[in-house]
């Protein structure tokens, strides 16, 4: 009991006494050995752990860094597409067979294109153009796409274009009820068993 | 030890701590064990919780410890510490009673802190018979139904490890105030055992 405290004073009555006695079985109770041993047990892993930190937080940041230099890398290197020379798309003389388009000249990154750079007058070389017939033929009312063997497929009604397309008629589904067969079930016969009861 | 003297002042291996000396702080836990231990107790109720909530504090205080300027004692501004951290623990306790022991006060008027008694109680039971008398066991039963500013103040008074100040900083109450708990504890006590026809004078 410390001097400061009136609790070591003398209480005359037994009660005060009594008092006294529990109070002090309470609270006169000794730590269990070994709590200093505990408490610095708890304060050495959060050093450890703070030493740990900053590796493991710098191996992070090394990855990151060589991923982001990986990709400005391969960037960097990517190979540039080579540039196709443009080629005439059609050939001449009457109605020839259709070719496909060829397709723009590939261009380099960067490069501003305008619609007249495609133009072949834009080099300087002289290249004969032949001479484009109109390979459509004249304007008819039929539709008709191209063969190699240069037979039109002739689309049915095409020739006639007042001629009309019937309307197409949705009759309405008409559900049939679900009939379902009636259960019977049979009465319940319990035979006698052959002993008797 | 290494690097404190025995006769080194707390504030002293406050300091050596403060520079990073985690032995200058194990003298301190050395030092000041019991009355941490003793004040947690007073509040938690229990030894084993007591324990816990010490190296709670203990913890804490070290890692709080760049924060303590020495404006007052090292045993003060770590029992205030203990206090809250046992308050905290307490609380838990008192839900998780009531969450699981007793939902629902019962009529006895019993809290979380006189069932807390009674399964720690358990561990010194065979004592109790052997030791205790029938005045005694009232006396600690009674302790436990008082209000609990009344009994904070009376068990901390009986630690024999605190003085008035120290109590009246952990519990946030002027000097005055836990001296008159203290008292007041006693006398509803006493009137208590009075009433179980025990003597009053």
């Amino acid at each position: 009991m410390n001097n400061d405290s009136p609790w070591t004073g003398p209480h005359e009555s037994p009660l005060d006494r009594a008092i006294d006695r529990a109070v002090r079985k309470m609270m006169h109770v000794d730590p269990p050995p070994g709590l200093r041993r505990r408490v610095l047990s708890r304060l050495e892993p959060g050093a450890a752990e703070r030493r740990l930190f900053v590796p493991r937080y710098a191996w992070g940041a090394a990855a990151l860094v060589i991923l982001i230099v990986a990709v400005m890398f391969t960037r960097d290197h990517r190979t540039e597409p080579v540039a196709v020379a443009p080629q005439p798309s059609v050939m001449a003389n009457g109605p020839t067979p259709l070719r496909e388009r060829s397709a723009p000249p590939a261009q380099a990154p960067g490069t501003r294109t305008s619609p007249s750079e495609h133009s072949p007058r834009i080099t300087r070389e002289t290249i004969p153009m032949p001479r484009i017939a109109n390979v459509f033929g004249t304007r008819t009312a039929r539709v008709s796409a191209a063969a190699e063997s240069g037979i039109e497929a002739v689309w049915p009604g095409a020739e006639n274009p007042s001629s009309s397309v019937a309307p197409l008629v949705i009759t309405p589904l008409t559900p049939a009820p679900i009939e379902t067969p009636a259960i019977v079930i049979p009465p319940l016969v319990i035979a006698p068993p052959k002993g008797g009861l | 030890m290494t690097g404190t003297e025995p006769s080194a002042t707390d504030l002293d291996l406050v300091r050596l701590a403060q520079a990073g000396n985690v032995e200058a702080f194990g003298e301190l836990v050395e030092r000041n064990r019991r009355a941490v231990f003793r004040a947690a107790l007073a509040c938690v109720g229990s030894p084993a919780e007591a324990d816990d909530v010490a190296q709670e504090a203990f913890v804490t205080a070290y890692r709080k410890l760049a924060t303590f300027r020495g404006d007052a004692q090292f045993r003060t501004w770590l029992l205030s510490i203990t206090w809250r951290k046992a308050i905290d623990r307490r609380k838990s306790i008192s839900r998780w009673l009531r969450l699981t022991v007793n939902p629902g006060r019962d009529d006895s008027g019993e809290d979380a802190f006189d069932q807390m008694e009674r399964i720690a109680s358990t561990s010194r039971s065979q004592e109790d018979t052997v030791v205790d008398d029938e005045l005694q066991r009232n006396v600690t039963r009674l302790i436990g139904t008082l209000p609990k500013k009344l009994r904070d103040a009376l068990l901390l008074a009986g630690t024999g490890e605190h003085t008035y100040e120290q109590i009246s900083q952990m519990l946030g109450a002027p000097l005055g105030t836990v001296k008159w708990r203290v008292s007041e504890a006693r006398r509803v006590l006493k009137k208590k055992l009075a009433a179980l026809g025990y003597a009053y004078e």
